[in-house]
C-alpha cells in the first residue's frame, strides 16, 4: 500500500486546502518548530482515529475569523492510497458556523470512493468507508507504522508487552495460538473422561479422590503462586525502571547544569566580541578626522593654487615698483637739480651765510632780497623742518595685507599633518579587517550557542521539571528498600513453586499409574495423544515464534549497526521472558556480552527504529495472510540525532525503497537576515519527495493570522 | 502448497513425532488431505483439527473436540 497524497482543508494551521502528492520511497517533510508538522500527523491520526470530541479545535482560526457570521464551510482530512492496484480515496469531513462568539460543529462524516482495476468507481460512507479503511490500513499494523515524537518509540518498555504483542501480530505466530487454544481444550476434555472413566470403575476411589483433591488444591496453589510472583516480578521491573529513569534524570540535569554553564561561557564570549567590534564610525569620522582620507589631494590643489597667487601677486608687485620708480625717476630727470642733502650746508654756516648776505658754496654775493637769499632761506627752513618731528607718511604699497602669508602658513601646517592623515587609509582598513575577523568569530559562537541553546532546549522537552527531580531524588532511597523487598520476595515465591512442583509431579505419578490400571485403555491413549498435540502445537508456536526473534534480531542489528555508521552502538538483544500468564519481549543493548547500561537517547531512538524498520520488514516476508507493504508516518523521530546522524539515517530510510514519511525539523535554518533557508547538506540527502512547511508573516498574538504553506522541493 | 499443509508440515516436524511415534519422514503426509486418511492417530487427529479449523474458522472448540475425539476413540478400539 502506499499513500499518494494528504489534503488538509481549514484544519488548525491549514489554511483553505493544502495538499501533500507523495511518492513512494521517503518522503520528507521540512519545517521548522511550530510550522504545521505535528498538525499534518495529527491530520492522519484524526482520519484514521479521531471521534467527535472537541471538533472546534481541529478548525482553522484563519479559516473561523474569515467566515464570522457568513456561511458554513467546510475542515476535511482527505487521503488517497493505492493497494493491489485499486485506488482508494477516504475522507473525513465536518462543517462549521461561526456566529456571535460560537463555534457550530456539525457530526463529522467519513466517505471512501474506490476505483478498481478495470477504473470502475463506487462511494461508500458511515460503517462501510470505516470498514474499508481498516481493511486498507489494518489498525494493528498502523499502531505499529504512525509514531510522533522519539517518546512514543519507546513502546518497547519492558514493563509492558507491546514488542511480544508486535512479534505475535506480525509472525505468523498469532496465527498458532488457536490451535493452542484448541489444542488445550482438547487436551482438558481428554482428561475429564479419563478421571471419569476412573471414578466409576476404581477400587481405590477414596485413594483417587484424595490424589485428585491434593492435584487440585496443588494447582491452585501454584497459580496462586505463579500470579503473585508475575505481579512481583511486574512490580520490580517497574521500580528497575524508575530507577533507570531517575538515572537518566539526575544525567540529564548534570547535562543541563554542563550546557547550561557552556552556553554562559558562550554567550561572555558573544557580547566580548560584540563590544570589540568597532560600531563608532561618527567618532572615527569627525574626532579622528577619518573624514580626511582624501584630503591630500586637495592640500595639492591648495598648494596649487597658493603658488599661483603668489606668483600673480609678486608679479603684479614687481610691475607696480618698476612702475613706481620710473615715475620717481623722471620727475627728477624733468627738475634736473640735484638737491644737496638736507643739513648740508649746517644750521650754523647757513645762518652766517644768511647774515654776511654771501654764498659760500656758490661763493657769491647774496644780498637780501635777491633769489640766491631767498634759496638759502627756503634751505634753512627746509632743514629747520626737518629736524621737527613729522608724520611719516605711509609707503605706498599695492597689496595692503598679505593673506598670502596665511594661506601659506595653512598649508604649512596642514602639510605638517600629511603624515598623520596618509595613516587613515590603512587606519580604516585595519579596522574593517578587525571587524570582519570578529564577525567570523561572532558567527562561529553564535552558531555554537544555538547547537547548545537546541541541546538544551532537547533537555528540558526530555526531563522532568527542576522540581520533578528533586521529588524523584527523595523517592530513590524508597525505591531502592523496596527493590530489595520484591527480590527477595520473589525468591521465596520460587522457592515455593519448586516446592508445589515437585509434590504435584509426584502425585500425577501415583495418579497416573491409577488411572493405567483402572481407565480404559483407549481413553488413556486418547488422553495420551491429546496431550501430545498440545505439546506439539504449543511448542510448534514457540518455535515459530523464536524464529521470527532471532531474525527479527539479526535484522534489526543490520540496520541498528548501518543507522549507526562508524559509532559504537552494542547489539540488539531480544530475550523472551514468561512470567506466570505473562509474556514479554525484553530489548536489551549488549557490549560485548554484557548489559550496555543507560545508553544515550539518540542510541535509543536507533534501536526503536531498527526494530521497527526490522519488523517491517520481516512481516512482509514471513506472513501467511499478505505480502503487502504499509507505509510508515514518523514526527520528528530524530530529535536527539544532529544532522550528520539525520542525514545518515534518512539515507538509509531511503535505501529501503519502502514508503515512510518523515517529518523533522532538521535542515531548516536561518540566513544571515534571519530569514529561513534550507541548508546545504540537505542536497546530500536521498529522497523521493521533499517538502517545506512555512508559516506566513503572522502576527505572534493573533492566531488567526496562521497559515502553513507548503512548498515541493 | 496452501495454508493448511504449511501448518501440518510445521507440526509435523516436531520431534515427538518421530521420536515417540517412530514415524518415519516417507510416513509424514504432504498434505492435509494425506493426513486425515493417515493410519496414524496423531497425524490423523492433527490433520483433522487443522482442516476443520482453517475450513470453519468460527468452528467451535467443542465441535472440535467432539469430532476428533469420535474420531480417535474409533481408530484406537
Amino acid at each position: 500500500m502506499i499513500i499518494k497524497s494528504v489534503t488538509l482543508e481549514n484544519f488548525q494551521c491549514y489554511y483553505d486546502i493544502k495538499s501533500f502528492e507523495f511518492s513512494s520511497g521517503l518522503n520528507i517533510i521540512l519545517g521548522d518548530n511550530g510550522e504545521g508538522k505535528t498538525k499534518f500527523f495529527e491530520g492522519v491520526v484524526w482520519l484514521f482515529n479521531g471521534n467527535r470530541f472537541k471538533l472546534d479545535k481541529l478548525v482553522s482560526k484563519k479559516k473561523l475569523k474569515e467566515e464570522y457570521n457568513n456561511d458554513l464551510f467546510p475542515v476535511s482530512v482527505s487521503m488517497s492510497v493505492e493497494i493491489n492496484n485499486q485506488e482508494y480515496f477516504f475522507k473525513k469531513s465536518f462543517y462549521v458556523e461561526s456566529k456571535e462568539n460560537s463555534i457550530i460543529t456539525s457530526d463529522f462524516k467519513l466517505v471512501c470512493w474506490h476505483t478498481n482495476e478495470n477504473g470502475e468507481r463506487d462511494s461508500f460512507e458511515g460503517d462501510t468507508a470505516s470498514n474499508l479503511l481498516d481493511e486498507v490500513f489494518p489498525p494493528e499494523i498502523r499502531r505499529y507504522s504512525m509514531f510522533k515524537g522519539e517518546a512514543e518509540l519507546n513502546i518497547f518498555k519492558s514493563g509492558e508487552e507491546a514488542l511480544s504483542n508486535l512479534v505475535k501480530s506480525f509472525s505468523n505466530a498469532k496465527y498458532y495460538d488457536k490451535y493452542c487454544s484448541y489444542g488445550n481444550y482438547l487436551r482438558k476434555k481428554a482428561e475429564k473422561e479419563v478421571d471419569k472413566d476412573v471414578k466409576q470403575s476404581s477400587q481405590n476411589k477414596e485413594e483417587f479422590d484424595r490424589i485428585q483433591m491434593n492435584i487440585k488444591s496443588k494447582k491452585e496453589k501454584l497459580k496462586s503462586e505463579n500470579k503473585l510472583m508475575s505481579k512481583e516480578c511486574g512490580n520490580l521491573e517497574q521500580i528497575k525502571e524508575d530507577l533507570q529513569d531517575a538515572d537518566k534524570h539526575f544525567d540529564n540535569a548534570k547535562s543541563l547544569k554542563i550546557i547550561k554553564s557552556k552556553i554562559s561561557k558562550l554567550s561572555e564570549e558573544k557580547e566580548a566580541i560584540q563590544r570589540r567590534i568597532v560600531t563608532d564610525f561618527t567618532i572615527r569620522l569627525f574626532d579622528q578626522r577619518w573624514i580626511l582620507i582624501h584630503f591630500e589631494k586637495i592640500q595639492e590643489e591648495f598648494n596649487a593654487k597658493i603658488n599661483a597667487f603668489d606668483k600673480d601677486r609678486r608679479d603684479e608687485e614687481k610691475r607696480f615698483n618698476i612702475e613706481k620708480g620710473k615715475a620717481q625717476r623722471s620727475q627728477e630727470i624733468l627738475e634736473q637739480i640735484t638737491p644737496l642733502p638736507v643739513g648740508v650746508p649746517s644750521l650754523s654756516h647757513m645762518e652766517e651765510m644768511l647774515n654776511e648776505q654771501f654764498c659760500k658754496v656758490c661763493n657769491r654775493s647774496a644780498e637780501k632780497g635777491s633769489e640766491a637769499y631767498q634759496f638759502m632761506e627756503k634751505r634753512l627752513h627746509e632743514f629747520i623742518n626737518s629736524q621737527q618731528p613729522k608724520q611719516v607718511k605711509p609707503k605706498e604699497k599695492l597689496f595692503r595685507f598679505n593673506y598670502l602669508s596665511k594661506l601659506w602658513s595653512i598649508s604649512d601646517n596642514s602639510t605638517r599633518q600629511l603624515r598623520k592623515i596618509r595613516k587613515i587609509e590603512q587606519e580604516i582598513k585595519d579596522v574593517f579587517d578587525f571587524n570582519r575577523s570578529m564577525k567570523i568569530k561572532l558567527a562561529d559562537i553564535e552558531d555554537k550557542l544555538n547547537k547548545k541553546e537546541r541541546e538544551f532546549e532537547k533537555i528540558i522537552a526530555k526531563s522532568s521539571a527542576e522540581e520533578d527531580l528533586i521529588s524523584i531524588y527523595s523517592k530513590v532511597k524508597e525505591w531502592k528498600e523496596q527493590e530489595s523487598r520484591f527480590e527477595m520476595s520473589i525468591e521465596d515465591h520460587k522457592r515455593t513453586i519448586d516446592s508445589l512442583e515437585t509434590k504435584l509431579k509426584k502425585l500425577e505419578i501415583e495418579k497416573e499409574s491409577i488411572d493405567s490400571k483402572d481407565a480404559k485403555g483407549f481413553l488413556v491413549e486418547t488422553r495420551s495423544i491429546l496431550r501430545d498435540v498440545e505439546i506439539i502445537f504449543n511448542e510448534t508456536r514457540e518455535r515459530k515464534y523464536e524464529e521470527f526473534l532471532q531474525n527479527l534480531e539479526q535484522k534489526s542489528n543490520e540496520i541498528f549497526s548501518t543507522i549507526n555508521v562508524d559509532d559504537f552502538t552494542g547489539e540488539i538483544h531480544l530475550t523472551k521472558e514468561v512470567i506466570g500468564d505473562s509474556e514479554k519481549i525484553k530489548v536489551n543493548l549488549l557490549e560485548n556480552g554484557n548489559l550496555y547500561e543507560n545508553p544515550n537517547q539518540s542510541l535509543q531512538t536507533t534501536k526503536h527504529m531498527a526494530l521497527l524498520f526490522a519488523i517491517s520488514e520481516l512481516a512482509s516476508e514471513v506472513s501467511f495472510y499478505s505480502s503487502e507493504e504499509y507505509p510508515m508516518i514518523f514526527d520528528a523521530p530524530t530529535s536527539s540525532f544532529g544532522l550528520r546522524k539525520t542525514l545518515d539515517f534518512l539515507n538509509l530510510v531511503n535505501s529501503t525503497e519502502k514508503q515512510r514519511i518523515i517529518a523533522t525539523y532538521e535542515f531548516v535554518g536561518r540566513d544571515s537576515s534571519g530569514n529561513q533557508e534550507i541548508e546545504g547538506e540537505f542536497s546530500n540527502v536521498n529522497r523521493s519527495k521533499a517538502f517545506w512547511l512555512r508559516r506566513e508573516a503572522f502576527d505572534k498574538n493573533d492566531l488567526s493570522t496562521i497559515n502553513t504553506t507548503i512548498t515541493t522541493l | 502448497m496452501t495454508r493448511k499443509d504449511k501448518l501440518l508440515k510445521e507440526y509435523m516436524t516436531h520431534p515427538l513425532i518421530q521420536d515417540k511415534y517412530s514415524i518415519t519422514s516417507t510416513q509424514i503426509p504432504k498434505s492435509v488431505y494425506e493426513g486425515i486418511s493417515s493410519s496414524e492417530p496423531i497425524i490423523k487427529a492433527i490433520a483433522h483439527i487443522i482442516n476443520e479449523v482453517e475450513k470453519y474458522p468460527g468452528k467451535s472448540e467443542v465441535e472440535v473436540n467432539q469430532m476428533i475425539r469420535k474420531l480417535l476413540n474409533k481408530s484406537l478400539t
